[in-house]
Order: structure tokens, then sequence, then C-alpha cells
């Protein structure tokens, strides 16, 4: 684990990210690890742990089995009475976590890539 | 902002109900809920109305004109309209934003850069603006319709996708354990009307331009966003992939 920040008293927030077989990000966690840094807003992540494809007993693989998380990066928000949070969707995250307005469009994409189901209408 | 029936145990009634037939599902779905509607495609999920209609003659139900669909399925949603004598309310995008779209990009930029900006405007932020204003709502979705994306479609679900947190949305989806081949012995057994891009050999019917006929034995999916290749899978996190 990578410690960033305790700037968040309150809650804390653990971000998950993969890293492939070359050692680089995937494209959704760099994408959503610059977005947090565009916004200054990596000081609200506490850790930041890696689902790591080299090593596949990485933290960030054990806690995806746990909460049947099935794509990176994920973000999982432990509240203060100790309940827990888990956000696949890095926009709705955003807004009700961070407080953020999140651009619309990014919602609407955001929504499309995690519903595939969605393909229907 | 309508408030959700805050008594209703999604994970209990699944189990309950899923294996009851559309019928029983729809009667449940609308005793449970006053403020939910049927979304139509203006295609086979007709029967859902036909259904519907037979246990509330009053249902609602709503389809999204994105603008781009076939002059069949324009005629179809009157021919349903009449038939069964319903109102169907029309939901359209915001003409701001297809402007936007096409004036930068063309009116064909989903087959250069994908479908999904072009699906995002046209239909899935009105469909959440229209869903906004619902405590339930109604679809048409069958496990065999695509078998990589609704293989676990459930007969109800709490939608994820257009919940929040002030506000759960409840979908149904009583066609969820039916196959096509039953889907159509319902519409012949009962006379329902059907679209005539079936006569063509369409058989899952969106956009025209994201649209084509299928040969006999292609699967339904075929006939959509053919151009594309399959998702990237970079970010998957499936443990279970990896060798140990």
């Amino acid at each position: 684990m990578q410690p960033i920040s305790n700037a968040n008293a309150g809650i804390n927030i653990v971000m998950v990210q993969k890293i492939k077989l070359n050692g680089e990000r995937c494209a959704q966690s760099e994408r959503v690890f610059q977005d947090l840094k565009t916004r200054n807003l990596l000081n609200q992540i506490h850790q930041v742990v890696i689902a790591d494809e080299r090593d596949p007993s990485s933290i960030g693989y054990e806690l995806a089995a746990q909460h049947q998380v099935d794509n990176a990066p994920f973000f999982v928000v432990t509240l203060v009475n100790g309940s827990t949070l888990v956000y696949t969707a890095y926009q709705r995250f955003l807004k009700e976590v961070l407080h953020q307005v999140p651009d619309a469009a990014d919602e609407i994409a955001e929504i499309i890539a995690q519903n595939s189901d969605l393909d229907f209408i | 902002m309508v408030q959700v029936n805050e008594h209703l145990d999604v994970a209990r009634l699944e189990a309950q109900i899923s294996t009851a037939s559309p019928q029983d599902i729809l009667r449940i779905a609308l005793r449970q809920f006053n403020n939910i509607a049927i979304s139509f495609s203006g295609a086979e999920d007709v029967v859902l109305i036909d259904m519907a209609y037979k246990i509330k003659p009053d249902v609602n139900v709503f389809t999204l004109d994105t603008g781009r669909l076939h002059k069949e399925t324009y005629k179809f949603i009157d021919t349903v309209r009449a038939h069964y004598g319903i109102a169907i309310a029309v939901t359209f995008p915001n003409p701001d934003d297809v402007s936007d779209l096409v004036s930068e990009k063309g009116f064909f930029s989903f087959y250069e850069n994908g479908h999904q900006e072009c699906c995002g405007i046209r239909k899935v932020r009105p469909l959440r603006q229209k869903l906004a204003t619902l405590e339930a709502w109604i679809t048409g979705q069958r496990k065999d319709q695509n078998p990589s994306t609704r293989a676990d479609v459930p007969v109800v679900q709490l939608d994820t996708a257009f919940s929040t947190n002030e506000r759960k949305l409840i979908k149904f989806n009583p066609l969820a354990q039916w196959t096509s081949a039953d889907v159509w012995d319902y519409i012949h057994t009962h006379d329902v009307p059907y679209s005539a891009l079936h006569e063509q050999g369409y058989i899952s019917i969106g956009c025209e331009p994201c649209t084509r006929s299928t040969l006999p034995n292609q699967h339904e999916r075929v006939g959509r966003w053919w151009w594309e290749n399959p998702d990237d899978k970079e970010c998957g996190v499936h443990a279970t992939n990896l060798k140990r």
C-alpha cells in the first residue's frame, strides 16, 4: 500500500488501481488517477492499493474478490460508523463522496461503459 | 423527488418470483408500484404491453424517440397506441446536445468513434431523465438476447445504473427467462401486432443506422453495432483469470 494523505479525517478512502503485466497502470486507472490529480483531489485518497497482474496475491485483487468487483479502478470507502461503501463508478464517487460536480457527458459515458446490458435500449 | 417503496426486499422478491410467468411478474410489479412504466422499444417487447394491458388497461408506457428510428418503428408505435387505445409517452433527447454532436462530428460519427457517444446523447440521457420521475420500470430484457451481457438478467433488480443515494429505482424484467421463440409464440397465439421490420429479417431493432437484418441462425446481436470490436478488457480484475 502507498499512503498518500490522511487529509480526510472523517472517512477512509482506498483507491484500487490495476497494474498490467508490463508494469503500467491500466488505461482507466490511469485516466482516473490523472483526473484526481488535475482536480487536486489526490489528498482525499488515504491509500492507493494495487491489483498487480504480475502478483495475483496483491491486495488489490484480494479487495476485488472480497467486494466482488470486476474492473479497476474502484474505491472502498469506510464511513465513521464502520460501514463500507464500494464505488466502481468514478463519476458517482466524485459526486457522492468528494462532492464534486461531474461532467454530464462523462457520467453518461460511465453508465454505458459499466452497464453493457443497456444495449437493449 | 419520488419515494421508493422502502419495504420492498428486492433480493427476496427475486428469489420468490424468478420462475414465475411474465404475467404474474407484471401483476406483482403493477400491484407493488403506482409510479411504474413499461419501456417500449418498438419491437417484440410489445408483448409486455399486451400482457400488462390485460392486467391494468391504463398502464403507463413510454418510448425513446432518438430521432434516428426506422419509419416502420414510428408507424408501429402508432399502431400499438391505436390497437390498445393507450397513451405512449415519447421521450426525446436534448436538442442542444444533438446539435452540438452532429455539428461537430457529423451525422454518422458512431461509425468512426463508436456508438457510445451518440447513444449517450440520444438514449441514455433522456432515459435517465425519464427514469428520475419513476419508482420502477419494466423492460423486455431477456437472457437469450445477448449471452455475454444479459446471461444474468434477473426478473427484478435494484437498478444500480440509475439509482442514486437519495432515490432507489427498481427494474422488472418479466421476460428474462423467456426465449425469442417464447415471445413469438405469444405474439402469434394472442394475435399481438408486431413491427413490419421483423418480416424483413430484423430481430433486434434499434436506430436505423445501427441496425441491420440478420441471416437465419445468426444471433440477433449480430444485427447491432456490427462494425465495432469487442470491448477492451484490460481493466478487468478477475483474479480467477490469472495464472497462479
